[in-house]
């Protein structure tokens, strides 16, 4: 994915199926061996129903990683072109998405929301846990539609961190991070979703 | 055990009860007062300024800066004050929110020797000059 920052372009991967198609690749390895164990070594029927139950869910993932790669290749490779990424409380800046349809397709909707997120990770007993909560401060929605191949779609929107925010914080743990969200959602399809991470700086806009 | 009581003053900043709100940058002045049921040894009486983070998140820590005001003995029949001033950094901002909270303040702890560290805790609030009210 693209997108240009203050006239530069740079690449930015995020929401990318890659990791759940690795770890989905992993989990049917993993409990493949335990059916290949249980042809040979004549283990019993539940030891067998169990692994093979493991890698039909190990399928599962690795069907939702490919129907995620299928959408993003009917989207195509739209241009996103932030501003900054860069900003101050209370800093205004502009998002826009260019795209020309390579191929006919429904979009449900579509929509760009500016997040602040906090990101809680914590242990309990030997489990390692992380709690997420977003705080959606802009919210642009869009209508969706039948678009054609060579269809050009455009928007352009202007957006602030609030002045009464707070700034981005990362420490062991604890993150507290602005994302800007571009998602489109498609009919039987995962949806097609793009963050781009913005740093806000413990600084006021003049 | 020995029982103590810390009387903190703290000057300028602006009221917002329960605590007091500084700005980033800003000099932070007080004084403190240390009152004991009786005669304590003190390796260190140390002020502390740091911030945490409270909530869900497991806890993290940062001291910002740290003075250690008297070493010796406190007496129970004369009390113990100490005036300190801050410099406050910049960041990171006071914020409470959902599952994370950044808390600022002044940690004041006598280091006793062979006992319980007496200890007191006082909250502020850093935060920026804002044209709007921070009820975001």
């Amino acid at each position: 994915m693209t997108y240009h920052v203050l006239g530069k372009t740079g690449s930015f991967n995020s929401s990318r199926p890659g990791c759940m198609l690795g770890f989905a690749l992993f989990w049917i390895i993993f409990s493949a061996v335990f059916v290949v164990i249980g042809l040979a070594s004549e283990a019993g029927l539940i030891f067998m129903l169990i692994s093979l139950v493991f890698v039909a869910v190990g399928l599962g993932f690795l069907a939702y990683a490919l129907l995620t790669y299928y959408s993003r290749y009917k989207v195509g490779r739209p241009e996103f072109r932030l501003s900054q990424t860069t900003l101050r409380v209370g800093d205004q800046f502009s998002f826009s998405i260019s795209h020309t349809f390579p191929r006919q397709m429904e979009i449900s909707s579509m929509s760009t929301k500016l997040i602040f997120r906090e990101r809680a990770t914590y242990q309990q007993g030997t489990d390692t846990r992380t709690v997420t909560h977003e705080h959606v401060v802009k919210s642009y929605e869009e209508p969706g539609g039948q678009f054609r191949a060579g269809q050009i779609y455009a928007k352009a929107y202007e957006l602030q961190v609030p002045p009464e925010a707070m700034h981005s914080l990362k420490v062991r743990r604890n993150e507290l991070t602005w994302v800007l969200k571009f998602e489109a959602v498609i009919p039987k399809l995962p949806n097609f979703l793009e963050e781009f991470e913005l740093t806000v700086l413990p600084e006021m806009a003049r | 055990m020995t029982k103590a009581d810390f009387v903190v003053t703290l000057q300028g900043g602006e009221e917002t009860p329960p605590t007091k709100t500084y700005h980033p940058g800003e000099q932070l002045q007080g004084s403190v007062t240390l009152f004991t049921d009786q005669s304590v040894k003190c390796n260190h009486f140390y002020i502390r300024l740091g911030w945490h983070t409270e909530g869900r998140g497991t806890r993290y820590a940062e001291k910002s800066a740290e003075l250690d005001v008297f070493q010796g003995e406190l007496s129970s029949s004369v009390p113990a004050m100490h005036n300190f001033s801050f410099l406050l950094p910049e960041q990171p901002w006071s914020y409470e929110g959902h599952y994370i909270s950044v808390v600022w303040g002044l940690e004041f702890i006598v280091d006793v020797p062979w006992g319980l560290d007496l200890k007191h805790y006082e909250p502020l609030i850093l935060s920026p000059r804002r044209d709007v009210a921070s009820s975001w």
